[in-house]
């Protein structure tokens, strides 16, 4: 699986300012795919929810992921306005901060950043990187 | 046993099951809407819900709406706690310039939710003391003679009085929320004639002087009564009301009761309430007496200038003549 993905109309400027890990050299870094067993962890230590709770919540999170997913993929589909990426992108990296997923969730940061300042980024691929690392769980 | 309600408003499904799930472990009862106009209408029919977790960005109505709309209506206070993340400085700007109590960085944390609930709590908690409070005064006016609108007017006069001191005279040091502080808690003024006898309280004649002398006891009585309240839970309103039910009857030459404190050493909230309280007095029918004019008023007003009312009240009162008639107008007992 290619988890390096070439985001060359990035500037080096931006890259250099950028908080984030996750994009380096123009590349999305390659971040460890999600299992279930982390989700797990994360819920059971962070929120302390009992087995049943967290079957629940991993199950509503999977949910809320593939419908984030594919309100991107059509958004993206369709050239909607970078405003509405923004949006989108925002909503998506609560819910993986929620997953515990920090990593993830800076590389959705990027990509609600870059759409709100509009600049043209490979919002496709960062939104497939996403999807890629999470289809284990959803 | 009753929970506290709490309204948790999200477009995101997993969002709100979460805060749910952190919520109901400290047993709160938890209700969901999935954007502001749906949260709206839940709290337009529960008014036991009195704290609202809300995000920002929604569809139909987002956070800032509701907030501003909640904040515009005439529902009971509710405490609005915000999730936002840390580094979106703008927007918690904005949502806590539009009526916002506090805020919850994402992602949420368990321990940082429960604190920041029991703090909206507590300050719930203050403010049903403060409606208990103002009910009293509530009772108290239905004992006295002043029926109708005499607190409300009372609480106009006070205002206006206390902003333009604000303006004017900055050595008071009143500022714009010390002056809505002043109004807030003017109708507790009288509340020591709750322990008046009815045969003084309503006498229709002109009192003998003992029964005079324990007419004045109501000013000791109502100020020494939130004085206590004050000691006990520090609330600063309460002692800004204990001065004013306590010093209202001072005269400014140092010829009123019931301690005798003349000029600037009378507090100043009292020194405005005495004004504001007297003209309606004056404008006023008792069962004593029949309503002066606003002329009539005006004129015995000016001639206490500097006897019984500091002259910067007197000056400010003539100076907002116009204001103080339409609120007698708007606020006109039947």
């Amino acid at each position: 699986m290619n988890t390096s993905t070439n985001l060359s109309s990035l500037s080096r400027r931006s890259v250099l300012k950028s908080r984030g890990k996750v994009l380096k050299n123009n590349e999305i870094q390659k971040l460890p795919r999600v299992s279930r067993e982390r989700l797990v962890h994360h819920f059971k230590a962070t929120y302390r929810l009992d087995d049943d709770q967290i079957k629940v919540m991993i199950d509503s999170s999977a949910r809320s992921m593939n419908a984030a997913l594919a309100a991107l993929y059509q958004a993206l589909d369709e050239n909607r306005d970078l405003s509405e990426i923004a949006r989108l992108g925002h909503s998506i990296k609560g819910l993986l901060l929620n997953m515990g997923e920090t990593q993830w969730a800076e590389l959705a940061r990027e990509l609600e950043k870059a759409a709100a300042q509009g600049k043209q980024l490979d919002f496709r691929a960062i939104v497939a990187n996403i999807h890629q690392g999470f289809e284990d769980v959803l | 046993m009753t929970h506290q309600k709490i309204l948790v408003v999200d477009d995101d499904p997993s969002q709100r099951l979460l805060l749910k799930m952190c919520l109901q472990k400290d047993n709160y009862s938890v209700t969901e809407a999935a954007h502001g106009a749906e949260a709206y209408t839940l709290l337009e029919k529960d008014p036991d819900i009195r704290l609202v977790v809300t995000d920002l960005d929604m569809p139909v109505m987002n956070g800032f709406d509701l907030i501003a709309k909640v904040r515009d209506s005439d529902l009971r206070y509710r405490y609005i706690i915000v999730l936002t993340s840390a580094e979106d400085k703008g927007s918690l700007l904005r949502a806590l310039s539009s009526g916002a109590d506090d805020y919850i960085s994402k992602p949420v944390q368990p321990d940082e939710i429960r604190l920041r609930v029991e703090g909206g709590i507590r300050l719930l908690r203050l403010e049903i003391q403060e409606e208990l409070i103002m009910s009293m005064a509530k009772l108290a006016e239905y004992r006295s003679d002043e029926t109708g609108y005499h607190l409300e007017r009372v609480q106009y006069y006070t205002r206006t009085l206390g902003r333009d001191l604000c303006e004017k005279h900055p050595e008071l040091k009143i500022t714009q929320q010390l002056a809505e502080e002043f109004s807030r808690v003017s109708p507790l003024h009288d509340i020591g004639k709750v322990a008046i006898p009815d045969s003084i309280l309503h006498k229709p004649g002109k009192l003998s002087g003992e029964e005079f002398n324990i007419m004045k006891n109501h000013a000791t009585i109502g100020g020494q009564l939130l004085k206590d309240i004050f000691t006990k839970t520090g609330s600063l309103y309460l002692k800004i009301a204990y001065q004013a039910a306590m010093y209202h009857h001072e005269k400014y030459n140092g010829k009123g009761y019931p301690t005798g404190l003349k000029g600037e050493n009378i507090p100043v909230v009292a020194r405005v309430v005495a004004l504001a309280d007297m003209y309606d007095a004056m404008t006023s029918e008792r069962c004593y007496k029949k309503a002066f004019s606003h002329k009539a008023a005006k004129k015995i007003i000016v001639e206490e200038r500097g006897e019984h009312l500091d002259p910067k009240m007197v000056d400010s009162f003539l100076a907002r003549e116009k204001e103080w008639l339409s609120i007698r107008e708007r606020f006109k007992d039947r």
